[in-house]
């Protein structure tokens, strides 16, 4: 029998070099600087990266072999280390995506020799299934784990590329998770579906900010004073929760977008807790873009039952993609329950969502969290609405 | 009907097509089998897979692999029998020529659990049955002695006689109708030249297609009775047994599918065993694996509530010892790290208006079935 300790968990022993090594998304628009940004960091990092280029958007590229940048040349040349093959396993029944355990071969095989991954999704990628690929479950004892999403935004084309009405940028996605056979019922959705489909206008571009942890604004020096008031506004309006750093020829200080534990237990200052959402202020689209809405409340007993609740209203919302009678799309969820002396924090990317416990350190300067928050980022998203629906449970 | 008439399709598993070309496999012709590829090219694509068959020069049965680090006392039996016939007149899955579902790779980027109609459960429930009729044949014949080839072989007859095609067939080019999983492999294992012995334990692993539908269903067997005699083996077996059932009975519409894996990990852990991570129970329909994905470990992230019409198999693989798995060069064969034995039950479900029907159950005769821990 495994060594298993009193709550039959396996042990392992335990070594300095199995710990979890940390994955960052960098993701943006081709053009946009993303490829700059990563070799700046291969090249002046103190860590050893493992750097990752590779069209991880679409499910079919997972099998296509990925190139293993290794920055540790002793000409400062770079070079290709490893081809990686990933093996065209039996996709049916495998938890883990043939993408990741290629990934956790690698980091297996090199121990000690990687401290970091960056991963750079294909420009036209949805970044979505590619966090949930990475988000593995705690049971799954993975090597790896993810760290945050970084996204590149070229300062000089990002408003066209927010109002870009070509077909190959649309995300034209529809959130329901389940198909029925039955007649009436398809055709139901199918009349709702349609009615979305006319307010169509989210973009790539869209959805990359939407999922961002750490937005970089690259390209700022070509930024006129009124453009960069434009696109503040714009980013701001999808997404209030990422920090915005302006760079020029990706260049910036790493650690504002490295280790960033974006979905860690500990609570930062970038999950959301200061935020309380800018509702109103930069309202700039129709309902049917993608926008933030935070539910604020404050702290209470997080005993199971009102817990219960609390994951109830945010199954309901993120599987039934309803609110109050009316479709809402969930991007991403960020959100933080505060208790009498303990936290729990939840995060979400589309349909998938955890919660967990909490802690909070001396990391975050002494701030003080008081203020339970539920932030929501994504489309047709109404805070009276949500608070409505909130109350319900 | 003339020989002129007959076709003939490349017995490549990666291709299928049909053919005119009369180029055969030197080998083969030396055992008397007539195994006829497009051209060379196919012929060396499909080279790896297709060696299996071939006899060595001297002995009964032989191991493929004598570099591989075995993890337990099994080892394969070749050469494979060579890939049985399925009459034309029975309706093939889309994967029959070359291996590949392409329905199911496209159904998948989309993530959807489709919930099925009235009459599409009518059909469904047939298949079911269906299954359970096969899996008990195969299952009264294991004893002492037998092959897992020759299992195979009676899965494939009485799938066939149901005018139903073996689902497992070529699937991703898997070689056999039936998956045998014999000790310490945790599933796929493929059926051979090794005669089960008396202490093993093995699963039975069916899937059938027939008017559109897979169904899909295994159970772990004694063999003999010396396991049967064997506390630890019983209770692993019983164990897994009870996970499964377990898990039924909480599923009705609303149950979030991520729950699951609360209920099976935690009883597995109060027997002294694990749960396996990577496979998982998956949404079975028209499509042989699609979503919902059914996790068996506890705290896991899948999305989703039970609805009334949704179709998806639970099928927890339990261990004595670790739960991380290794696969055999055949790219198949999944087994235990440390060559603890492990166990497997499968049901496929249907969630109804009030709660589950168990649409594999087992008949009052089916042979197996719960032994009392010793």
């Amino acid at each position: 029998t495994a060594n298993t300790n009193g709550d039959g968990d396996e042990v392992d022993f335990i070594s300095s070099d199995r710990r979890k090594v940390p994955i960052s998304i960098i993701t943006g628009y081709l053009g946009s600087g993303k490829s700059t940004l990563l070799e700046k960091i291969g090249r002046k990092g103190k860590k050893k990266f493992a750097i990752i280029l590779n069209e991880f958007g679409d499910s079919k590229e997972i099998e296509k072999s990925i190139i293993v940048k290794d920055n540790k040349n002793s000409q400062g040349e770079k070079i290709y280390e490893e081809w990686l093959e990933i093996g065209n396993g039996c996709l049916c029944c495998s938890v883990k995506d043939n993408g990741v355990t290629a990934i956790e071969n690698l980091i297996d095989k090199s121990i000690g020799k990687i401290d970091y991954i960056l991963l750079e999704t294909s420009g036209l990628a949805d970044p979505g299934p590619i966090i949930k690929m990475f988000w593995l479950d705690e049971g799954m004892k993975s090597n790896v784990y993810i760290d945050g999403i970084i996204t590149v935004l070229d300062g000089k084309n990002i408003i066209r590329n927010l109002t870009e009405d070509k077909e190959e940028y649309r995300y034209k996605e529809k959130s329901s998770l389940y198909v029925d056979h039955n007649e009436e019922e398809k055709e139901k959705k199918e009349k709702k579906e349609k009615k979305k489909e006319r307010k169509e206008n989210i973009t790539i571009a869209h959805l990359q900010i939407a999922m961002a942890d750490v937005l970089l604004l690259n390209k700022a020096d070509l930024v006129s004073p009124a453009q960069r008031d434009e696109i503040y506004a714009h980013i701001r309006s999808i997404n209030t929760v990422a920090p915005v750093y302006e760079t020029q020829y990706a260049e910036l200080d790493t650690e504002r977008i490295l280790s960033l534990d974006a979905f860690s237990t500990r609570i930062t200052n970038k999950c959301g807790a200061d935020s309380e959402g800018n509702e109103g202020n930069f309202h700039f689209h129709h309902s049917s873009s993608i926008e933030t809405q935070t539910l604020s409340f404050g702290s209470f007993d997080l005993s199971a039952g009102n817990l219960n609740k609390v994951e109830l209203f945010v199954q309901h919302v993120l599987w039934e993609n309803d609110v109050a009678g009316k479709s809402v799309e969930i991007h991403r969820l960020k959100g933080l329950l505060v208790g009498s002396s303990e936290f729990r924090i939840i995060q979400g990317v589309r349909d998938t969502y955890e919660i967990t416990d909490a802690f909070s350190d001396d990391s975050n300067g002494g701030a003080v969290f008081d203020r339970s928050k539920l932030v929501f980022i994504g489309r047709s998203l109404r805070k009276d609405a949500l608070k409505a629906e909130f109350l319900r449970f | 009907m003339s020989a002129s008439d007959q076709k003939i399709y490349c017995c490549g598993p990666n291709c299928g097509k049909e053919t005119t070309s009369s180029l055969k496999c030197p080998i083969c012709l030396k055992q008397n089998l007539t195994s006829v590829f497009c051209d060379q090219s196919c012929f060396r694509r499909n080279w790896l897979n297709h060696k299996a068959i071939h006899v060595k020069n001297g002995v009964d049965s032989y191991n493929p692999f004598p570099d591989y680090e075995f993890t337990g006392a099994l080892r394969p039996f070749y050469p494979l029998s060579p890939r049985r016939f399925v009459p034309d007149s029975i309706k093939k899955p889309e994967y029959v020529t070359n291996g590949i579902p392409v329905s199911e790779q496209q159904t998948d980027r989309t993530s959807k659990m489709h919930i099925l109609s009235e009459s599409e459960i009518k059909t469904f429930r047939t298949v079911n049955k269906l299954g359970r009729e096969v899996l008990d044949a195969a299952a009264a014949a294991i004893k002492p002695g037998i092959t897992t080839d020759e299992i195979d072989e009676i899965v494939h007859n009485e799938t066939i006689k149901r005018k139903a095609y073996p689902s497992p067939l070529n699937y991703y080019n898997f070689p056999k109708s039936v998956c045998t999983s014999v000790n310490e492999v945790i599933c796929h294992g493929i059926p051979d030249k090794r005669p089960l012995k008396d202490g093993d334990i093995v699963n039975l692993d069916i899937s059938l297609y027939k008017d559109g539908f897979h169904s899909d269903l295994n159970e772990t067997y004694y063999v003999g009775d010396k396991a049967k005699s064997d506390p630890k083996i019983v209770n692993l077996i019983e164990s897994t047994r009870e996970c499964l059932d377990l898990a039924i009975q909480s599923i009705k519409p609303g149950f979030p599918i991520r729950n699951i894996g609360n209920i099976i990990e935690p009883y597995a852990k109060k027997h002294g065993l694990q749960v396996v991570r990577t496979y998982s129970g998956h949404g079975v329909g028209t499509l042989f694996h699609c979503k919902p994905d059914i996790f068996h470990y506890a705290k896991n992230k899948a999305a989703g509530v039970c609805k009334p019409g949704m179709t998806f198999t639970i099928e927890p693989m339990i261990t004595q010892g670790t739960w991380k798995d290794d696969i055999w060069p055949d790219n198949w064969t999944a087994v235990t790290q440390d060559g603890g034995l492990t166990a497997q039950f499968e049901h496929t479900l249907l969630v109804t208006q009030t709660g589950v029907e168990v649409l594999t159950a087992r008949f009052k005769h089916s042979p197996g079935g719960p032994v009392k821990r010793l």
